[in-house]
């Protein structure tokens, strides 16, 4: 799972905390997700797309297989 | 929302705060009688040297650390920060993930009755119920160092 997560926070010059506190998660989750090491939950992806203002699947991106 | 749900849990850790002290201070005595008192010369029979041998030392010095580290942390009940971290690192998805696939609780609950299973029998007849209480008393001290480790393989993995 690929996500913008990363790039969507530092143009709004977040920090993971502020995120992470923002959503209700902790700064070691967003670093997961970051990573894809973590895959969040429905709900969890649909509060940070929601903090963005933008569409889950304008955050996250399925992997495609080649 | 968030507010009404850190005043529950607020609540709920004044109450695990002085469930656990109760019996952080039970249990000490029973794994402190076990290590330093002759439990046979207290309960009228003759002394018995195993209750100080190595293993049983370190069992119980492992039981105490693990009961003092279980215990609330006191700071959250006055501090909002703390709180509110300890609330999500408590509900946090991947935190409950990790915690599900080291078999937590359940095998920390576990492992602390088998410990405390092998210090009453130990109680009850220290010569015929020794291997027993010995097994009990290693398998708990296994199965919360395996439990220890999955937990410390799945944050770096996860």
């Amino acid at each position: 799972m690929n996500t913008r997560i990363k790039e969507l926070r530092k143009a709004r010059k977040l920090s993971q905390e502020e995120l992470a506190d923002a959503v209700g998660t902790t700064r070691q989750t967003i670093t997961s997700i970051e990573t894809g090491k973590y895959i969040a939950s429905l709900p969890l992806a649909y509060k940070i797309a929601k903090y963005f203002g933008m569409k889950i699947e304008d955050v996250f991106c399925l992997e495609e297989d080649e | 929302m968030m507010q009404k749900q850190l005043e529950q849990y607020r609540k709920l850790c004044k109450c695990r705060h002085i469930i656990g002290f109760i019996i952080e201070v039970l249990i000490s005595w029973v794994l402190i009688a076990h290590l330093f008192v002759n439990l046979p010369v207290m309960m009228g029979g003759e002394a018995f040297e195993e209750v100080h041998n190595p293993v049983g030392i370190v069992y119980v010095i492992l039981a105490l650390a693990g009961i003092l580290k279980m215990r609330q942390n006191p700071k959250v009940l006055k501090d909002d920060a703390a709180l509110k971290a300890a609330y999500l690192e408590e509900h946090d998805e991947r935190n409950i993930a990790i915690r599900a696939k080291a078999g937590q609780p359940v095998v920390q609950y576990l492992s602390l009755a088998m410990l405390m299973g092998g210090a009453v029998l130990d109680f009850i007849n220290l010569k015929v119920l020794y291997p027993v209480s010995m097994t009990m008393e290693l398998t708990g001290c296994v199965q919360l160092l395996v439990s220890w480790s999955l937990k410390k393989y799945w944050e770096k993995r996860m």
